[in-house]
């Protein structure tokens, strides 16, 4: 009489532990897929939140807040250096976005973000805060900015200065132009230097026109993203001359400064980038969109209307 | 839940690359007068796809991307333009080519790609000009 022990043999072993094997390796890409999908819920979301805040500024005071709210260091257009602030448009929503702590803490009669540095104490604290509506799950970027000049050339010790995951379409002029102040003082969207836009001046309509994006390493320096400010092709005032999710550092670059700044907008996402239109809608941008049609998008008055990218022209 | 997973799961996994269209090499050289443009960069800009860009080095050369580093671009009879200018400072830069080559409507400029190509040669043109410098009226 033979006795079988209860039990598995090695090889049903082994055929239990590769099937289980491969239904996890299936299962893990899908999960994964899953929470960057409700990553990207969450990250337009905020996005949403933005441009309603965006309309409610509108509401109030009939124009929509300027992209930054004063010049560079241009003594023809602004000739006090009070006048030459780089304060973003997300300072000014901040009320709207329920951060009525964080706005009350910005001492607007001195900056933030102008020439002199006497600015820097009394807006410390607010430029280092971090808005979560500022910040998108997707978005791998530290929360401090690596930006040497915040803290040296403004001399007041190391200053951190917060950064965020979206900026403003500034338009479709900047760094694939070359040098030009088009850029910062005539572009074709609706958020840039000294600009306050009517309602009645976005002709392409608020549907068809882009107002907030996404941006990615917001704490490197050739792809700064400090949400308090807004610099040419940095920061804020972001441009759709390059095309979407060209990475940070890639041509076609502005190289002065010793940087090499790009001004696109890009995402985490697989495969493009949410943006914000100015009817408070957010879409999913495809990276592989048309040049032409994604910088239609983005202007103002351009005249076109597309319905969905890629089909008209 | 198994099954749908299973399901769910090769559904995405082709997806990685989906939706991306065809590229094929592309390098080459962009000459202005027959001499090698040594400062700029290159775009094509196909109808309905994403731009192949690329740095010129200092013979001119380059080697057009776009999505990965060096994939090329997508076949099809595409504008070219060439961004020649290099900043000198936050407000001044040095134009190494004529500005209307930056901007492809108005550069004159096509390239057809038809298959992978190591020598796509771009002719421009100072035509009786020569390189200068622009002062921008923008200061930082």
């Amino acid at each position: 009489m033979t006795t079988r022990r209860r039990g598995f043999t090695l090889v049903e072993l082994l055929v239990v532990i590769a099937i289980i094997g491969v239904l996890i390796a299936l299962l893990l890409p899908a999960v994964q897929a899953a929470r960057e999908a409700a990553r990207r819920l969450q990250c337009g979301n905020n996005l949403k939140q933005v441009s309603l805040a965006l309309a409610a500024y509108e509401s109030a005071y009939r124009v929509f807040p300027p992209g930054r709210v004063g010049c560079d260091g241009n003594t023809t257009l602004c000739p006090q250096a009070k006048q030459q602030v780089g304060t973003s448009a997300l300072v000014l929503i901040l009320p709207r976005l329920e951060q009525q702590g964080v706005y009350d803490s910005f001492n607007f009669n001195d900056g933030p973000w102008t020439y002199n540095t006497t600015w820097v104490a009394p807006n410390a604290r607010g430029i280092a805060e971090r808005p979560a509506v500022f910040v998108c799950p997707s978005d791998e970027s530290e929360p401090i900015s690596e930006d040497p000049v915040v803290g040296g050339a403004y001399a007041i010790g190391s200053l951190p200065a917060a950064t965020g995951s979206y900026a403003l379409v500034a338009g479709a002029i900047g760094a694939a132009q070359g040098l030009t102040s088009a850029c910062k003082f005539d572009n074709t969207g609706v958020f840039y230097y000294l600009a306050a836009h009517k309602v009645e001046e976005i002709a392409d309509g608020l549907s068809k026109t882009m107002f907030v994006g996404e941006v990615v390493e917001g704490h490197k320096i050739n792809s700064s993203n400090i949400w308090s400010r807004a610099l040419r092709e940095m920061d804020c005032h972001r441009s759709t001359s390059n095309p979407l999710n060209t990475p940070p550092g890639d041509p076609i670059y502005m190289s002065n400064y010793g940087l090499k700044v790009n001004g696109a907008f890009g995402s985490r996402h697989p495969g493009g980038a949410n943006f914000a239109f100015g009817d408070g809608r957010v879409d999913f941008v495809e990276d592989n969109v048309d040049l032409y049609v994604y910088q239609s998008m983005s202007t103002r008055d351009g005249n076109e209307i597309f319905e969905g990218a890629g089909d008209a022209r | 839940m198994g099954a749908s997973a299973i399901c769910l799961a090769i559904a995405i996994l082709p997806g990685c690359d989906g939706g991306r269209p065809k590229r094929v090499p592309v390098s080459g050289r962009v000459l202005i007068d027959d001499k090698p443009l040594a400062y700029g960069f290159i775009r094509l800009t196909p109808m309905g796809a994403r731009p192949a860009t690329a740095t010129l080095d200092a013979e001119g050369r380059f080697t057009l991307t776009t999505f990965e580093p060096g994939d090329g671009v997508v076949p099809g009879a595409h504008p070219v333009s060439v961004l020649a200018a290099e900043p000198l400072s936050g407000s001044t830069q040095r134009w190494h080519a004529p500005k209307k080559y930056a901007n492809p409507r108005t550069s004159g400029l096509s390239a057809t790609i038809d298959g992978p190509n190591d020598d796509l040669v771009i002719r421009l043109t100072w035509a009786g000009g020569k390189s200068f410098v622009e002062r921008v009226t923008a200061g930082e």
